[in-house]
């Protein structure tokens, strides 16, 4: 890498950006960034976070030259990183992710179930492009890969490309800090043996200066549970399966109040982060606004410029540091095929993130993550060919759906949804589904 | 040849011992069964039962006796079948009730009801095992008692006792299969994968060739969807239903007035005062609607392959090791097997394809979870096996069912005391 680093940040006119600029600022003594090209589809959305995005990089005095542009092959020319943080159809297809399956009797989700499968297949082509764009334009970059499904996403493009692909994710980041919080000591001395998959983890021991302090962690979130009216994850279930689990396994372990709620909900998740998007572009239109804004925490990417900024300095760097991310499997898990993308402790260092060694996967969260696993494979096989038969057998394998009926509706109704962006089903226009309850 | 064998079946005053004594009739010139010991805890069943089996047996060289003691059945025997119930058609019926009251269907070793059943039946097990292990320390246990599979990868984890695992399905879907073909059964082989109970043909061979495509499309049985064996390619076998159509069998269970173990009590009824009639000699037409049909040829033919070293394919239930590297080696799966006077040796079967993987590993985990309860009697553990189990929709089901079981199978779980 040359004197500076050229960062690319695909689908850079996210809201999300300027937490990412946060952190080019925050790391700027440990992160020599030279250039930062922001590429995105939406040239007004571009302009907007673009302008706050220079005003932060200016008030804070960083060197690093500040590029826009709606050309991604010039994004991507000579990178030494590409972020992806794309949402192919916006917000208004995962609106839809989010309340097609509860007509169906299943939790509507960007990335769980249903939901996550017809993001995938919205995203996968698309990814496999930009990932085709780096190898012939970048072929020496990391791939840091924010784009959820993440860790689907990420086994996508190292099924299919020869790009160097990273996934990331800040849910490992954010229980690392909230268990240092608990244990009132420094982020940086807490150590997780974390162990699954993408939005499918638990947290099986926390070591502090080699001491597992899990037991007292499942304590103090038992007693939070007991507390809250309405807990994530209810106390007598945290005290039988003896670990954390990661936020997003409440829409399998508490499957049917996960509905209840939604069903009653006067708004969906989407719903909320849209209004919260527009309130966000609206203050980066200030030309007055120099810093990300308080709000932008709500919009749920908290820690994410962390664990890019972090993920980069290790790479850099060559440190070695030990980060939870999503590889390749190789032989961690001898029950999962070695090319599956898993989510666990990693050693970063000049030449990528390389699992730890890990103890066996415990016995209660075995058969879940086989399950998604295998759900995922099939996720990526349908949204690469396009076979309609193997979308199908993709759904029926998914834990939360509870029959081939089911599975059946749900793809017909999500296919049906999305045809404009999914354009290797080849579908022509279908009526809507009838099935839906 | 010298007629030495002994065989001990515990169990034995079971409505399909007729079947069973049928089958050592039927193989009387190839296999050298000295004796036949019936042995049951219930005294007066054992003596309809044994009535008949001793008809049956008249003029054919093979001895029988009947005991109510088990470590007499069990002294010396070459063979031992193990086809109990605990807790009887009573327990099986509550097993197919409780499930339907939390919205989950009612199978007596599929989902909570198979959980139920495992948890009475370890124990029980366990104890015959270490009658095996004591007073025929060189017997095969041939192990019929459900849920099959889970039984025997408890006896292998936990005591010394040769066991295999073995069940009908594989043999019915194969001759279904060879009859929706029209061919001979013993052309039809089954690329054959899985557990017990939850198991597929991933490719079927009529004199090598594969007619799977053909085979998925016929009316093999099982009453699966059309469009889903078209979707999955393979052949599921009659179990998968309880996961691919659950919200049918579901609607079906709660339309019905009578559960299957209340309507299988009625015909039992009936097959006990069929045997009692001391003119008869052949097992009655009336078994067949029992269930357990071939059992006899997959027992017969088991222990012919071990007693005569004869080193053929049989589908079984065998500890895993390199079979399926997708489970754990330790793990017990169904699937081919050289079977000769070494025991049973799985063929390497492969990585399982993703469209089945899931859910193989998946209640895979959970029969681990179930073992591990019934043996420690942990409740967290019993928790989390039905926390795991695909069928089961959430925690607080999991809970619920848990409670229900609980209280339900008191007596038959002294573990949980």
């Amino acid at each position: 890498m040359g004197e500076g680093l050229k960062i690319a940040v695909i689908g850079g006119g996210s809201t999300y950006t300027p937490e990412l600029i946060d952190g080019f600022i925050r790391h700027r003594d440990r992160l020599p960034v030279e250039s930062v090209v922001l590429m995105d589809l939406y040239e007004r959305r571009l302009d907007v976070v673009g302008g706050i995005a220079r005003r932060m990089l200016e008030k804070a005095g960083h060197p690093a030259r500040l590029e826009l542009t709606t050309d991604r092959e010039k994004a991507l020319e000579g990178a030494d990183f590409v972020i992806t943080q794309i949402r192919v159809g916006g917000m208004a297809a995962r609106l839809a992710d989010e309340t097609i399956p509860p007509r169906y009797g299943v939790i509507g989700q960007e990335t769980v179930g249903p939901g996550g499968f017809a993001k995938a297949l919205r995203t996968v082509p698309v990814m496999l492009d930009i990932a085709d764009d780096v190898a012939r334009l970048a072929p020496d970059a990391w791939l840091l890969n924010f784009t959820n499904p993440s860790g689907l996403i990420a086994e996508a493009i190292l099924r299919h490309t020869r790009v160097k692909v990273i996934g990331l994710c800040n849910l490992p980041i954010n229980m690392q800090a909230e268990i240092a919080g608990i244990l009132g000591v420094d982020p940086g001395e807490v150590a997780l043996d974390y162990v699954g998959l993408n939005h499918l983890g638990w947290v099986r021991r926390v070591l502090v200066n080699g001491e597992d302090r899990l037991g007292e962690v499942m304590q103090a979130y038992i007693e939070m549970a007991r507390q809250d009216e309405d807990p994530v994850f209810l106390p007598e279930l945290l005290e039988t399966l003896g670990m954390l689990p990661g936020f997003y396994l409440t829409f399998y372990y508490h499957h049917d109040r996960v509905l209840a709620a939604q069903r009653q909900a006067a708004q969906t998740r989407a719903e909320r982060a849209w209004e919260v998007e527009k309130e966000l572009l609206e203050l980066y239109e200030n030309p007055a606004l120099a810093e990300k804004p308080p709000l932008l925490a709500e919009r749920g990417g908290a820690h994410y410029s962390t664990a890019a900024v972090n993920l980069m300095e290790a790479i850099v760097g060559n440190t070695g540091e030990v980060q939870i991310v999503n590889v390749p499997n190789g032989d961690v898990f001898p029950e999962l095929p070695p090319e599956a993308v898993i989510e666990v402790p990693c050693r970063v260092d000049a030449g990528g993130a390389h699992p730890l060694p890990a103890d066996p996967i415990p016995l209660p969260v075995r058969g879940l993550i086989e399950a998604v696993k295998a759900y995922e494979m099939l996720t990526i096989q349908a949204a690469v060919t396009g076979d309609r038969r193997i979308a199908l057998q993709a759904l029926m394998t998914h834990p939360l759906v509870p029959s081939f009926e089911v599975a059946r509706s749900l793809l017909a109704a999500l296919l049906a949804e999305h045809a404009d962006y999914l354009p290797q089903f080849e579908l022509s226009p279908v009526a809507s589904d009838p099935g839906a309850a | 040849m010298v007629r030495d064998l002994k065989i001990a079946v515990i169990g034995g005053g079971s409505t399909y011992t007729p079947e069973l004594i049928e089958g050592f009739r039927r193989y009387v010139r190839e296999l050298p069964v000295a004796e036949i010991t019936l042995m049951d805890v219930d005294a007066g069943r054992l003596e309809v039962v044994g009535g008949l089996a001793r008809r049956m047996l008249e003029g054919s060289g093979i001895a029988l006796l009947v005991t109510t003691d088990r470590a007499e059945a069990l002294t010396g025997a070459d063979f031992v079948i193990t086809q109990l119930r605990v807790g009887g058609m009573t327990a099986r019926a509550l097993d197919e009730r409780i499930p339907m009251r939390h919205g989950i269907l009612g199978q007596e070793t599929t989902g909570p009801g198979g959980f139920a059943k495992a948890l009475r039946t370890v124990p029980v097990m366990m104890e015959i095992a270490h009658d095996v292990e004591r007073l025929a320390p060189d017997a095969w246990l041939i192990n019929f008692t459900n849920p099959s599979g889970l039984i025997t990868e408890v006896l292998l984890r936990y005591s010394e006792v040769k066991a295999i695992g073995l069940c009908n399905v594989p043999i019915n879907m194969l001759l279904s299969v060879a009859e929706e073909l029209r061919v001979e059964p013993g052309r039809v082989e089954l690329d054959y994968v899985g557990l017990n109970h939850l198991s597929w043909a991933r490719r079927v061979l009529v004199d090598g060739h594969d007619v799977t495509r053909r085979a998925v499309t016929t009316d093999f049985g099982g009453g699966f969807d059309r469009s889903f064996l078209k979707a999955l390619g393979m052949l599921p076998n009659y179990y998968l239903r309880y996961y691919v159509h659950p919200d049918r069998v579901l609607a079906e269970q709660k339309s019905q007035e009578q559960t299957r173990a209340e309507y299988l009590q009625e015909i039992e009824g009936k097959l006990l005062e069929m045997y009692a009639d001391p003119e008869l000699r052949d097992k009655p037409d009336l078994l067949n609607e029992r269930g357990g049909a071939h059992y006899s040829t997959a027992a017969v033919e088991l222990i012919r392959a071990i007693a005569l070293d004869r080193r053929e394919v049989h589908i079984v239930n065998v500890r895993n090791g390199d079979s399926l590297p997708d489970l754990p080696p330790e793990c017990v799966v169904e699937v081919p097997a050289v079977i000769g006077g070494s025991g049973a040796h799985p063929l390497v079967m492969g990585r399982l394809p993703p469209e089945i993987r899931g859910l193989a590993a998946a209640v895979k985990a959970y029969e681990e979870l179930t073992i591990q309860a019934a043996i420690t009697g942990d409740e967290d553990k019993a928790k989390l096996a039905l926390l795991t189990h695909p069928l089961v929709p959430s925690w607080d089901v999991a809970v619920a069912l848990w409670e229900d079981i609980k209280s339900a199978n008191e007596r038959y779980l002294p573990q949980f005391r």
